[in-house]
């Protein structure tokens, strides 16, 4: 029979240094394929050696561990290795998932250790519901647009969405209105009404989006009509009559 | 007309209070990344066996590292040279973590190292540029973080030439932070601006009027930097 094989895999040469020894001290006829420092090249790892177990970190920059299972789907055994996951570790131990906790126990390496000698032989037990869960939780689908750049003078500003109050439409620019300060956007209105998170802003207007917590107070004018007064400023906003239902329980 | 306008001044005010309130409660939450922490600790038990005098420098790095944070979150006030030893531990521990990926630079105007500075506003944006500037970048990369003086205002400078700003993650807890106390602190007259690093990466620029926060403080007599 073949000796085991295993991939060790974190971003932090050190720490793939030292599980590299302490794993060979306790198990011998274990030969370690290759280390990784980052997703991607764990899994060409994978897929040359076919190692039988991979001890995988979970929190890597760009291709997080999780997402390294994900792809592994089930073809060798993984053990998680983590120095700090406050949701991962319940789920783990509800779904009997092998991990280790950095710095790595002597004691906790060698239970672990037993436990994949007694059974690489059997197929790796399947991981993917417990890993899709946390892969989603920790890194959330991020759909909607949080920075604006806009152009001022030669300099490119990073503009927080949250930090607009309002988005005017001007042909076909957009101005965004940032307390004192008002930016051009070379994005048009309808488009960046598509990006934007709809719970935190409102299109009020044919011309204008707001954002809800920017609004102080709504007013009735004596015509009928609903205005909008920012918190910061002093700027009327009109709300055209087709989006009045918004500020009905306002 | 003028008690209208009186009012809302001291309504203004105590808002500001409540924000700056709310502000510095999160930042004693958000104080240590226990990932940082313990990451830091497994590389410290690693280097023991293999670089004794790299284990010892990167415990005393951490050693600093901690007895500034926690000494930061009782003290109102701090100076800019104070908030720079905190940055240049995280650094240099994160340069021995990134095995050669990360290198650094500070710079201080020598005037500028006792001018009083609220704790913990640079140390955020440097984090954030390791963490999601050149950490998720193999070939790694530089944050240059400087203090400097223009015109009346106290300017801090953290740049980094990493991968820049994802247009779609919400800014973090740490930025915001730092423009909700810039904000409270300067009564507005302060701003925490980013902008598009050249070739790549992101600049954030601090900008506070100086002599405004709390009294310049006592140059300490034997201090170095």
């Amino acid at each position: 029979m073949s000796p085991p094989t295993a991939l060790l895999v974190d971003d932090e040469p050190q720490l793939t240094a030292s599980l590299r020894q302490a794993l060979v001290a306790r198990w011998h006829e274990l030969e370690v394929v290759g280390e990784a420092q980052d997703g991607a090249t764990a899994l060409e790892l994978c897929a040359r050696h076919h190692p039988d177990v991979v001890f995988l970190d979970v929190q890597m920059p760009g291709m997080s561990g999780l997402e390294v299972a994900r792809q592994l789907a089930g073809s060798c055994h993984v053990v998680f290795v983590t120095a700090y996951e406050q949701y991962a570790l319940q789920a783990f131990e509800h779904a009997a998932v092998d991990y280790l906790l950095k710095p790595v126990e002597e004691s906790r390496l060698a239970a672990t250790v037993e436990r994949l000698r007694a059974h690489l032989s059997a197929p790796p037990p399947d991981l993917s519901s417990v890993v899709e869960a946390l892969a989603r939780r920790l890194r959330p689908t991020a759909a909607h647009l949080e920075w604006l750049q806009v152009q001022d003078r030669q300099d490119v500003v990073l503009l927080p969405v949250e930090d607009v109050d309002l988005f005017q439409a001007a042909d076909k620019y957009t101005l965004a209105l940032s307390g004192a300060n008002e930016w051009v956007i070379r994005t048009p209105l309808k488009e960046l009404e598509a990006q934007l998170d709809p719970a935190r802003f409102w299109r009020v207007h044919r011309n204008a989006i707001v954002r809800v917590a920017a609004v102080a107070r709504v007013r009735r004018t004596l015509s009928g009509q609903l205005q909008i007064q920012l918190r910061r400023g002093d700027r009327i906003v009109p709300v055209s009559r087709a989006y009045s239902h918004l500020f009905k329980t306002m | 007309m003028g008690r209208a306008r009186l009012r809302e001044e001291l309504l203004r005010r105590a808002e500001d209070a409540r924000h700056l309130a709310e502000a510095e409660l999160k930042l004693l939450q958000a104080q240590i990344e226990p990932h940082f922490l313990f990451n830091t600790l497994s590389n410290i038990l690693q280097l023991i066996h293999t670089d004794p005098p790299g284990a010892h420098r990167m415990l005393m790095n951490l050693t600093n590292y901690l007895r500034g944070s926690l000494r930061r979150t009782r003290a109102g006030a701090t100076t800019v040279v104070e908030e720079l030893d905190l940055v240049r531990a995280y650094l240099d521990i994160q340069a021995m973590r990134m095995g050669g990926r990360l290198s650094y630079r500070i710079a201080c105007a020598p005037d500028l190292r006792y001018t009083p500075l609220p704790p913990l506003l640079v140390q955020p944006l440097v984090e954030n540029a390791i963490r999601h500037g050149l950490e998720p970048l193999p070939a790694g990369g530089e944050v240059a973080v400087s203090v400097s003086r223009e015109g009346d205002a106290l300017v801090l400078e953290v740049i980094d030439n990493g991968l820049g700003i994802d247009p779609h993650r919400p800014p973090g807890v740490g930025l915001s932070n730092v423009r909700d106390r810039v904000e409270a602190i300067s009564q507005g007259r302060g701003s925490v601006v980013l902008r598009a690093n050249a070739p790549t990466g992101v600049c954030v620029r601090i900008s506070l009027p100086l002599g405004s926060g709390p009294r310049q403080a006592e140059r300490p007599a034997e201090a170095q930097v």
